[in-house]
């Protein structure tokens, strides 16, 4: 192993120059060189083993631990173990590898290596692992000969191997035996009960040792399953050991309900009745797994398999319900794209690939039924064998027999020009299939409807690449252009974006010269494939996408700098730019389109979208963090000063050629609104009102409206939020100018527009008015804040004297601007407590109405929060604590209780921060219903650890800053010094261990945490040093690692336990605690205004999203959409704010509501298929493929664009 | 007897000049794509001479070839070579073989030609199998022995040398065979040949003198076009050298020009050029733009087997933490059926 590494290191073949030359090389060249020196010391020689394993270099750690056995000088404490890590390698390594030889070789040498070391080290700590390994890889080469039985056919023979199957889990049922015991000894030897709060590290102990001995427990139980396994099917072994099994399993599941091993034992269980042809009993425990509403990994791979063995119920002689196993498996494939090539997932298609070819067997069936079912088997049983494991033999049998079946239709193309015609002529059938899908009515057809889509798309796609395949050197080459770029677009349509930019980039750069037409059009996949491929990235991660957009954008301007895709490209550029934070860049991108371009217009409102919303971000940022550096006053006055111009400029341009008579359209609304919103900053109320009234029944608020009753579509001008958005900034200039009837029409607007949520739209003007309030203070403008107050209260009173006394919204408006005045008036502290005072006294009253229902718990969490603000702090303290006696789980309550403990301790009770800390104990000193921040951190841990994408994951953030920053709050009011520092200490601990563990942690977050670590060094009298940042890079596999190096760190004690059932308990009663509350949307608005701090305040009257409104490439909706293909899976607007959901702007039909009764011209386009229609192939049936520019080529007009940007088709189409 | 003797040898006469007035040998031209038919009238190691059908001769040079089809070759011959550009080299060896034992004419350039095509077809399959490379040396090195004056001599003897450099033992022996090549008269192999020993050098870890050795390839190669192939891949190896020095970026930059220079017919090297340009933005810590590079290589030259394996293997690491893990599955499971020899493959 040794002497091949070191071959491929110096004497590796020529065509593989270079690449070993990596980092991984060149460190296993110093470790060569070093190979026979004496270890020093502080060798991190076992965290180097495990770092190589980590990332898969099985042959490296293995190398290196062979030299190392070698060296002298090694700690004998590491010495022990280099036989257990070797072992522990080659059983990784073993089992990674796909090819059988090598696989056996390792794990033979794996056993020896871990044998060796129990024999040297039978006390070792590490002994009852090493047994449990050698267990688990015993029981590993039983299952592999299990399988190998699959293909005997020879009684004899198979005797044989079942034989010794049957020994290797023997011996690992002796070593799982002994695991079990020393385990179990070990689990009783705790107490049972143990209080969480005073001892959790015993705790975690307990829960380890349980979790281990639980573990064991359930191998014993597979020992005896796969025992089973080993006699043939029918026999009376086989059944009285899978009746063993079955009672073995089930006690199990009996000790542990909810527990993981406990659910995987049900589920064995169920396999147990399964094989016992008992198929009832065995379903209604599928079902019921299936039922888990959890998704975290481990249940997903469970739920997994419960649907494989479902599908083989169903599809067992017992049931034969062929329909139903293609309906779920279609279904459930396509939920679970990522778990396809799972061994559960393979297994699914294998069912439905049988179900397939059942379904195909009626006499009865119409002859293209049949061929259909054949085909769709044959294609799934192919994707099946592709795949090393259980089901790759007889799927391919299958392909084989399928293949005979189907005759010599199925007969495989041998030249390019028969590839290419076959897949041409299936090109047409894509859009039937589409429009098919479309037209679905329910569930089941939708399913289906999309798997003769899919499976449509595979075989063109297939068929494609075959005649890229032979072709040869006088292939046509117009044809096998126009064969890339077909295949450009099914990889598209597959959901493939990356092929798809491949192949279309390609094609539109290299294919010019001979196929000029279809390289132009390969540039609309090319652009459509990187967007999608932009909206498919994590959210977080999308660097890589955002310069592969631009880069394509780049690449169609070098080559068609004149063509109508080039103004297209350069306002992709502009919305690339700006997704990036880069305004000056983006504008400059906008401002090179043309004016003789269509999209002119669209480009000037987009270039003073980008400004405002520059101008918006950063105030934002400004009110997320004051202390983050912000550009100059000056240049943020250009920004908005430019914005202005500019929208003022487009608006002007579109309104003229849109007439007086004319219903404004998406872009014009929003660029419209934006003004408002500009105007509003400006005090320049009245014509803000201007803005959005002028115009009559064409007027912007005209636009916005629907008919009563029909539903808001979720994005663009008439969704909710835009128009509740335009509402509050007309509201807000009717303040300004006192325009009290008008002021109240609007509120009847807004809350017409509000629905259940009317309460949210108020939540969100009053935090529009705090920040509005907070940006006039931060700029030192007192006036114009004195004013706005002014204006604000005199508003407030007379709605207050004029409202009916039961007006819950009226009240509820007060109340929710008398708070944003009370936040926005820091600073001030006489203003903002008499502003408390008036809010919290508005609250009351409204928790006395009966509208209050189920808000009740949200209006309480806002009367603490005021109550604490007054420093009331019992009464807030109260408050909350009605919330908690009625569901501790309630998150926000927790939080809230925690900072009044905080805030409490820090004005004059400072031993209030323990109970902040460590949550209050009764009387009696049990813990009560508020937990402190060190119990939210744990359980918000928990979570985290388990789904790393958790939507909790920015609350913990929050709960861990709050923690050390108590831990500081407390040492400051401390009078005894050395509690002061113990305290400080702590926190600095906290804090550098958390970063360390939680690498992927936002800059926003980073900096806050950044900041109190500084803040401590220098209350602790060192000088500060920055916090120091680790590589976000791997952080998502060293996360768990990592966990417990923090946790370890954690003076707390608050490491993440192991036991995914509670974590997964405190979720489902987290969400539940929030769904109390969520049925008012009050409540989930209050909740979610209530955390700290708001990383995106907004400002009024920007698109908080900016594009959601901003349609951005707005030309496009007056006909730039490419012809012949329509995108509507990859959504030809990049949404770079945000808003995933905005459809290319052309196709707004889809999102439009139904038109009102009295009309408008506004462009509707409804009824065009939503789905992208796929490219017509060149030339006709049984022409040759590639036709003359202009001609009837590969793609088609799209229907004659409507709307301001012009009606007239693009020249080129027929 | 012996007027039907002299009628005999009349219409063997008549037979003959007729062949040769009608023959079909047909020469394509790497530098215009041009087929030339005729008749081939002289070959030697630098070149080949065919007779048009108007009587004038034509040379070419062997590195100007890009393929010849003789008068009366198997029509099977040109669907297994179809085979071999594509790929599927297992099949196409599989039909060449059979060629050769059904080949029952008396044309000695076919059975020639099929004994070259069956070595090539070999090398170009072992170099993503290891354990093919001993067989497929020896069948090149047996034609090298007994086609020395063959159009394919230069041609057998750098994939000889190519396949010898794979391991350690055989680069002496490899060393040699192309200072062979390189006191040739036939431009572009001279510089192939220089462009594999500037490989063998990095190889040994001599990266100052390898840089050298391809400089000198790309500067030799000036804009002789029978030369282009060798100025590419002498670029790459040029780049291969700044990788290895750690100069990255400008790695990237020679794998971009050459991305965009070469022609498409050159896909061994364009696919080594993306290889490369993955390799620099892993070294890089940019797993996605790698990704994507990879990605270029299986969409687009998955024909070309050595660098196809070295593709999926990384594609197979490097889907699953894009958030595609049954893209890595499918991609390792692509490359353990279609390379189960590979040493990517049992990585």
């Amino acid at each position: 192993m040794q002497a091949g590494s070191q071959a491929s290191l110096f004497g590796g073949g020529l065509t593989c120059f270079g690449r070993y030359l990596t980092f991984r090389a060149l460190f296993l060249i110093v470790v060569w060189i070093c190979g026979n020196a004496a270890s020093r010391a502080d060798e991190p020689i076992l965290e180097f083993v495990a770092g190589l394993r980590e990332r898969g270099y099985y042959d490296s750690a293995a190398d290196y631990l062979n030299q190392v056995m070698t060296r002298s000088g090694v700690d004998p404490d590491v010495r022990n173990v280099l036989d257990f890590e070797l072992g522990l390698t080659l059983k990784q390594w073993g089992a990674q590898s796909r090819v059988a030889a090598d696989r056996e070789q390792r794990l033979a040498a794996a056993e020896a290596s871990l044998q060796k070391f129990l024999s040297a080290n039978a006390t070792h700590e590490k002994a009852a692992e090493a047994s449990s390994l050698l267990g688990e890889l015993l029981f590993d080469r039983a299952e592999s000969l299990i399988w190998e039985t699959e293909r005997i056919e020879t009684a004899a023979e198979r005797a044989a191997v079942q034989g010794e199957a049957r020994a290797l889990i023997d011996r690992a049922r002796g070593i799982f035996q002994a695991s079990h015991d020393q385990y179990k000894a070990a689990y009783q030897g705790f107490p049972k009960f143990i209080d969480e709060s005073k001892e959790p590290e015993l705790l975690e102990q307990r829960k380890t040792a349980e979790n281990r001995y639980l573990r064991a427990w359930l191998n014993l139980a597979r020992c005896t399953y796969e025992r089973g396994q080993t006699f043939d099917r029918g026999s009376e072994e086989r059944k009285q050991t899978l009746i063993q099994a079955s009672e073995e399993f089930s006690a199990i599941h009996t000790s542990r309900r909810t527990n993981s091993n406990g659910l995987y034992a049900q589920l064995m269980m169920a396999r147990c009745f399964q094989e016992q042809d008992d198929i009832g009993r065995a379903l209604g425990i599928y079902n019921e797994l299936l039922k888990h509403e959890s998704q975290a990994a481990f249940m997903m791979t469970l739920k997994g398999t419960a649907k494989h063995f479902r599908l083989i119920c169903l599809n067992s002689p017992e049931r034969n319900d062929s329909t139903l196993v293609i309906q779920e498996a279609t279904t459930w494939l396509q939920q679970n794209r990522q778990l396809s090539t799972t061994t559960f997932g393979l297994g699914i298609l294998w069912e439905q690939a049988q179900a397939e070819e059942k379904a195909s067997q009626p006499r009865e069936l119409p002859e293209n039924e049949r061929n259909n079912y054949l085909r769709f088997a044959m294609n799934h049983a192919e994707q099946v064998a592709k795949y090393p494991g259980a089901f790759r033999l007889p799927a391919e049998s299958m392909v084989r027999r399928l293949r005979l079946a189907l005759g010599d239709q199925e007969k495989e193309p041998k030249d390019f020009d028969s590839a290419f015609e076959r897949a041409r002529g299936m090109i047409a059938q894509i859009q039937e299939l589409n429009d098919a899908l479309s037209e679905a009515e329910d569930e089941a057809q939708r399913a289906a409807g999309k798997a003769a889509l899919d499976s449509h798309l595979s075989e063109v796609g297939r068929l494609l690449t075959l005649a890229l395949s032979l072709r040869e050197p006088d292939s046509d080459p117009k044809a096998i252009a126009q064969t890339r770029y077909l295949l450009g677009f099914v990889r598209l349509r597959q959901g493939n974006p990356l092929d798809a930019v491949v192949l279309a980039t390609y094609t539109m750069t290299r294919d010019r010269a001979a196929d000029p037409e279809t390289a132009m059009n390969a540039t609309e996949i090319a652009m459509a494939a990187a967007v999608a491929a932009w909206n498919a990235a994590a959210a977080d991660n999308r660097d890589f996408e955002t310069r592969l957009i631009g880069d394509v954008c780049r690449q169609i301007l070098e080559l068609y700098p004149q063509s109508s895709r080039a103004g297209e490209a350069r306002m992709r550029l502009g919305s690339v730019y700006r997704t990036m934070g880069q305004p000056q860049q983006a504008v400059k991108w906008f401002l090179e389109v043309p004016d003789s371009d269509p999209q002119y217009v669209s480009a000037r409102l987009s270039a003073g979208q980008a400004w405002w919303a520059a101008w918006t971000d950063a105030m934002a940022a400004a009110a997320g963090d004051p202390e983050n550096e912000q550009p100059p006053a000056a240049e943020l006055d250009k920004w908005k000063a430019d914005a202005q111009t500019l929208l003022v400029e487009g608006v002007g341009i579109a309104r003229e050629r849109l007439g007086d008579a004319t219903l404004p359209g998406d872009e014009l609304v929003a660029a419209e609104v934006s003004l408002a919103g500009i105007l509003n900053q400006d005090g320049k109320y009245a014509e803000s009102i201007q803005r959005l009234t002028s115009g009559g029944e064409f007027s912007v608020v005209n636009a916005i409206r629907v008919d009563e009753g029909t539903p808001r579509p979720a994005a663009g001008i008439f969704s909710r939020s835009f128009a509740s958005l335009t509402y509050r900034l007309l509201l807000r200039a009717q303040v300004g100018t006192q325009q009290i009837d008008e002021a109240l029409a609007t509120m009847t607007d807004l809350e017409k527009v509000g629905g259940e949520d009317i309460v949210a739209a108020y939540t969100q003007l009053g935090m529009e008015l705090q920040e509005e309030l907070k940006r006039l203070a931060r700029s030192g403008d007192t006036e114009r804040r004195d004013q706005v107050r002014t204006s604000f209260e005199e508003f407030l009173r007379k709605v207050y004297e004029s409202r009916d006394a039961s007006n819950y919204n009226s009240l509820l408006w007060i109340a929710e601007t008398y708070f944003g005045l009370a936040q926005g008036s820091e600073g001030d502290d006489v203003a903002a407590a008499g502003y408390f005072d008036r809010a919290g006294e508005t609250y009351t009253e409204l928790l006395d109405l009966p509208e209050a229902g189920q808000s009740r718990n949200a209006i309480r969490l806002r009367l603490s929060r005021c109550r604490r603000q007054q420093q009331r702090f019992d009464d807030a303290l109260q408050v909350v604590q009605q919330i908690l006696d009625e569901n501790a789980m309630n998150l926000d309550a927790q939080f809230e209780a925690a900072l009044v403990l905080s805030d409490w301790g820090e004005n004059g009770d400072a031993k209030r921060f323990i109970e902040a800390i460590q949550g209050p104990r009764s009387e009696t000193g049990e813990a009560t219903s508020v937990w402190g921040w060190t119990a939210l951190c744990r359980r918000l841990q928990q979570i985290v650890m388990q789904d790393p994408q958790s939507e909790f994951r920015s609350r913990f953030y929050e709960a861990r800053f709050e923690l050390s920053s108590s831990r500081r709050r407390m040492a400051g009011v401390e009078t005894d010094q050395a509690t002061a520092k113990k305290q400080l200490t702590s926190a600095l601990a906290e804090i550098s261990s958390f970063v360390q563990a939680y690498r992927t942690i936002d800059d926003v977050a980073f900096a806050r945490f950044d900041r109190l670590y500084q803040d401590i060094q220098t209350d602790l009298g060192r000088a500060p040093t920055p916090l120091n940042r680790v590589s976000s890079e791997t952080a998502a596999d060293d996360e768990v690692l990592s966990d417990a190096v923090a946790a370890a760190a954690n003076p707390t004690g608050t490491a993440a336990a192991e036991t995914p059932d509670d974590a997964n308990g405190f979720l489902g009663m987290l969400v539940g605690g929030v769904l109390v509350l969520g049925g008012a949307a009050f409540a989930v608005v209050i909740v979610v205004t209530m955390r700290k701090p708001r990383k995106r305040a907004r400002v009024p009257g920007t698109p908080s999203k900016a594009p959601a409104i901003d349609p951005d490439l707005p030309g496009v909706a007056g006909g730039a959409i490419p012809t012949g293909i329509e995108i509507g899976d990859a959504p030809a607007e990049a949404d770079f704010s945000g808003l995933g959901h905005i459809e290319a702007p052309g196709r707004g039909a889809a999102r439009r509501p139904p038109r009102r009764p009295d009309g408008g011209s506004r462009p509707t386009g409804e009824g065009r298929p939503r789905g992208p229609r796929p490219p017509r192939p060149a030339g006709e049936p049984g022409s040759r493929p590639a036709r003359p520019p202009g001609g009837d080529g590969v793609r088609r007009r799209r229907r004659p664009p409507e709307g301001p940007g012009g009606t007239e088709p693009r020249s080129g189409g027929k | 007897m012996k007027i039907g003797k002299w009628l005999a040898l009349l219409a063997i006469t008549f037979a003959l000049v007729n062949r040769s007035v009608s023959a079909d040998d047909r020469v394509t031209r790497k530098s215009d794509r041009a087929p030339i038919r005729g008749e081939l009238t002289a070959v030697t190691r630098s070149s080949v001479t065919i007779k048009l059908q108007n009587g004038q001769e034509e040379q070419i040079s062997v590195a100007n070839i890009a393929s010849i089809r003789f008068d009366g070759e198997p029509p099977t011959l040109s669907q297994a070579q179809s085979n071999e550009r594509s790929g599927a080299l297992d099949v196409a060896l599989e039909k060449y073989t059979q060629i050769e034992l059904e080949y029952t004419g008396d044309d000695r350039r076919i059975k020639t030609e099929l004994s070259f095509l069956i070595a090539r077809t070999k090398v170009l399959a072992a170099l993503a199998s290891p354990a093919d490379r001993e067989a497929a040396a020896k069948a090149m090195g047996d034609f090298r022995e007994n086609n020395g004056s063959n159009f394919r001599y230069y041609e057998a003897t750098l994939l000889h040398a190519e396949i010898l450099a794979q391991d350690a033992a055989g680069q002496a022996e490899a060393q040699q065979l192309l200072q062979e090549i390189q006191e040739c008269d036939v431009t572009g192999f001279r510089l192939q040949a220089g462009v594999q020993l500037g490989l063998l050098l990095l190889a040994g870890g001599d990266s100052q003198e390898a840089l050298i050795a391809f400089d000198k390839v790309i500067s030799e190669s000036g804009d002789d076009p029978s030369a282009t192939s060798a100025r590419y891949e002498g670029m790459l190896g040029r780049g291969m050298c700044l990788k290895s020095n750690g100069s990255t970026d400008e790695a990237i930059a020679v794998a971009e020009q050459i991305i965009d220079g070469a022609s498409e017919s050159e896909s061994r090297t364009l696919a080594r050029a993306w290889v490369m340009k993955g390799d620099c933005m892993r070294d890089k810590d940019m797993p996605k733009d790698a990704l994507f590079a990879y990605l270029f290589v299986d969409v687009l030259y998955p024909t070309v087997p050595a660098a196809h394996a070295e593709a999926l293997y990384h594609l197979s690491n490097l889907w699953g933490p894009a958030g595609y893990q049954n893209r890595a599955d499918e991609a390792r499971a692509t490359l353990t059926a279609k390379y189960p020899n590979s040493p990517w493959a049992s990585r």
